[in-house]
């Protein structure tokens, strides 16, 4: 009995010994790297990384990874040095939500970049509203973004402009007064889809069908046959290029000859390569975005893109490289924490960005100039009549 | 046991004969949309049941089988515009679907002998093969991811045609290969089982794994059989459908969810139930989303899978009870 005893009770003892050390080691391993962070600042990116929707997040992996390379060779902000740390939201805002925990509570950052898609963005801004943390989103578009906090922000204008826009051109400049729309069941797609229906509406325009898409399918050939069927002269198709290359190969196999349109998300360089000669002639809206513009600013950007990735930045990736650059610009006027880089991003007018002047109205909604673009020998151009 | 089969009958009957009512009351359009997207689900499932038929357990990294698939076709594809130079010939496709199932019947194969040999020697369980299988499927994939990139490939360069027009329905030269291919395959795996020595031998070892070893049937050459001949269906479906839409390194999963429920309603272990299961979940889905938004497109696959599970859990010509499946 003794003996169980006082083996019981050595037990103990190592346990409690054991459970000391580790909490020491902890504290130490705290302390350090508490002590290390003045050598930088930090902010956090959630994108896409990994899963279906891992394309969108290496695009803006490059435009993000070309900004603070940039912003470290020219002096740093407040000449610190800026550390970039990346966390997988794999396209889910779940996944979102964990990536934002981690970087708040491991890492500390002021400010995070992200999330890609709308849903996300959401999903997040929440915690980003509690924690006083900026979010930047790059390239998020629902119009609930707009209402989503003080700590919100974004370089991509919200959707309500571009269905506006959409709507107006269709039925004032083309005079095409039935449309039909076949939208992606995610935020970024009905969040459009309501923007324009409601707006085309107004102008007296007439909606033949609505159908939609889960992302990630490939097979659009049923919901093409039920457009077909209400013989429309407008095809509106919002979602993202993958499926949009897709749904236009089909509908121009079913020998659907309407006139397409479609949404920013549409220029991507990629979308070309994927959907071919059916890309000719689609109609979108777009950011003020111009890779082959010939302002300086932009030639710079490019140039630097293209020797760094022997690619041509694509709208995804002009975007998110303005998301860091005008966060550095905020950081180095106003100064690294949440609350004043905040402050900082609401006084900010006019900024240079390569994707158009930024400036934010009180809902951290930037303000930007929208315009209308087609496709012509394989190239996206301006649209002229 | 003949109670049972004509009941099999009459279910596969009724189902059909709606499922036929449904294509005269919609555009013909949507019944070969059905078709086309079955014969797909189809070769997945027959695939699947080749494999599950022998070793007796999901094999999940069956999905990505099939997107080895689709990336062996894009690589034989720009290998042959590297050397031969020259736009897209018949001789081209007929290699690309030559090496394609092929491979993909090697990488089965392979992945037999490195995971589940090992295991099948331990004596594991149904529910670790099951895990491995997964293991399996996601090392792969991220193996895919790391080559290729995560960014969407197309083998498809050429410019786009219009279809041709049949009795109303339009119809692509791609979906026609698609098609004949695989009812080429279906014939040829089907003279496999039922004529040559090996197949007979498969069937003894589906029916019963004891009484085949011990009239001398070595069950290790019949399970690499299967999963040569399972893979490369997988394989093929995977080229077929590269061939028509995009391909990308998580393109295997849904599929392969797909080619289980088609398994599940036609009968868990039998070919030609893989195949009425296949072509039936092709034709539902399409002449479900004619009617109601095409959101619900999965949901109509698992909403038939669950009434199948829970009204008649041996599918249509299975023979196994639900306690036998799990």
């Amino acid at each position: 009995m003794s003996n169980l005893w006082s083996n019981g009770m050595k037990r103990n003892l190592w346990f409690g010994i054991g459970v000391v050390v580790v909490v020491a080691l902890a504290i130490v391993l705290f302390v350090t790297q508490a002590k290390k962070e003045p050598g930088e600042i930090k902010i956090g990116v959630i994108a896409p990384l990994t899963g279906d929707a891992s394309s969108a997040g290496e695009m803006a992996k490059r435009g993000i990874n070309l900004a603070v390379e940039e912003i470290n060779n020219e002096g740093e902000i407040r000449g610190i040095k800026l550390v970039v740390i990346y966390e997988d939201s794999k396209g889910a805002p779940k996944d979102g939500v964990s990536a934002m925990q981690k970087l708040i509570s491991q890492y500390r950052v002021p400010a995070v970049i992200g999330g890609i898609f709308s849903s996300v963005t959401l999903a997040i801004a929440p915690i980003s509203e509690k924690t006083k943390t900026v979010l930047l989103s790059p390239a998020s578009s629902n119009p609930q973004i707009s209402d989503a906090g003080d700590y919100i922000f974004r370089v991509w204008p919200s959707d309500d402009f571009e269905g506006e826009i959409m709507a107006n051109f269709i039925i004032k400049k083309l005079g095409l007064n039935k449309v039909a729309i076949l939208h992606s069941t995610d935020d970024y797609g009905v969040g459009i889809m309501k923007v324009f229906t409601k707006k085309f509406g107004e102008f007296g325009g007439n909606i033949s069908i609505v159908e939609n898409y889960h992302e990630g399918a490939n097979d659009f050939r049923t919901q093409l046959t039920k457009i077909k069927e209400t013989q429309p002269p407008a095809i509106y198709i919002i979602g993202h290029y993958k499926e949009i290359a897709q749904i236009l190969k089909q509908a121009k196999e079913l020998g659907i000859n309407s006139q397409f349109f479609s949404v920013s998300a549409f220029e991507v360089p990629e979308l070309l390569e994927l959907a071919g000669d059916a890309a000719e002639g689609v109609i979108y809206v777009t950011p003020m975005y111009d890779p082959t513009s010939e302002e300086k600013i932009i030639r710079t950007f490019v140039d630097k893109f293209q020797k760094k990735y022997r690619k041509k930045p694509g709208i995804v990736e002009a975007h998110a490289y303005d998301a860091v650059k005008v966060l550095a610009y905020a950081m180095e006027k106003g100064g690294i924490s949440g609350i004043e880089i905040k402050n900082a991003l609401y006084q900010i007018k006019d900024y240079p960005g390569v994707t158009g002047k930024i400036t934010f109205d009180y809902k951290g909604d930037v303000i930007k100039p929208l315009r209308i673009k087609t496709v012509k020998n394989k190239k996206f151009i301006e649209y002229k009549e | 046991m003949s109670h049972k089969f004509e009941n099999s009958i009459f279910l596969i009957l009724l189902i059909y004969n709606v499922l036929w009512v449904f294509s005269c009351i919609s555009p013909f359009q949507i019944t070969i949309n059905g078709i086309i997207a079955g014969s797909i689900y189809a070769l997945i499932a027959i695939g699947f049941t080749v494999i599950y038929r022998t070793v007796g357990f999901f094999h999940f990294a069956h999905g990505i089988v099939y997107t080895a698939g689709a990336y062996l076709a894009y690589a034989v594809i720009s290998g042959w515009l590297l050397v031969v130079g020259s736009q897209f010939l018949v001789g081209m496709w007929v290699v690309v679907i030559m090496v394609g199932i092929a491979g993909a019947g090697v990488l089965g194969v392979l992945i037999d002998r490195a995971v589940y040999y090992p295991l099948r020697k331990q004596k594991a369980s149904n529910l670790i093969f099951l895990l491995a299988s997964f293991g399996v499927f996601i090392f792969l994939q991220n193996l895919i991811q790391m080559i290729y990139g995560a960014q969407i490939l197309t083998i498809r360069t050429g410019p786009v045609k219009e279809g041709h027009h049949f009795l109303g329905a339009v119809i692509t030269d791609i979906q026609i290969t698609i098609l004949v291919v695989s009812i080429i395959l279906m014939i040829l795996l089907w003279l496999f089982i039922q004529k040559t020595k090996l197949g007979k031998a498969m069937r003894a070892v589906a029916d019963d794994p004891v009484a085949a070893n011990v009239v001398g049937i070595n069950p290790e050459r019949i399970i690499l059989t299967s999963f040569a001949i399972g893979s490369a269906l997988a394989g093929a479906a995977g080229i077929l459908i590269s061939f028509e839409t995009n391909i990308e390194p998580t393109m295997g999963f849904s599929p392969l969810l797909k080619g289980i429920i088609a398994c599940i309603i036609g009968g868990i272990g039998s070919i030609p139930g893989a195949v009425l299961g296949g072509f039936f979940l092709g034709l539902a889905e399409n002449f479900g989303i004619w009617k109601i938004s095409a959101g619900w497109k999965d949901c109509i696959a698992f909403v038939i899978l669950i009434i199948f599970l829970l009204l008649r859990p041996s599918g249509f010509l299975g023979t196994k009870t639900e306690k036998e499946l799990l």
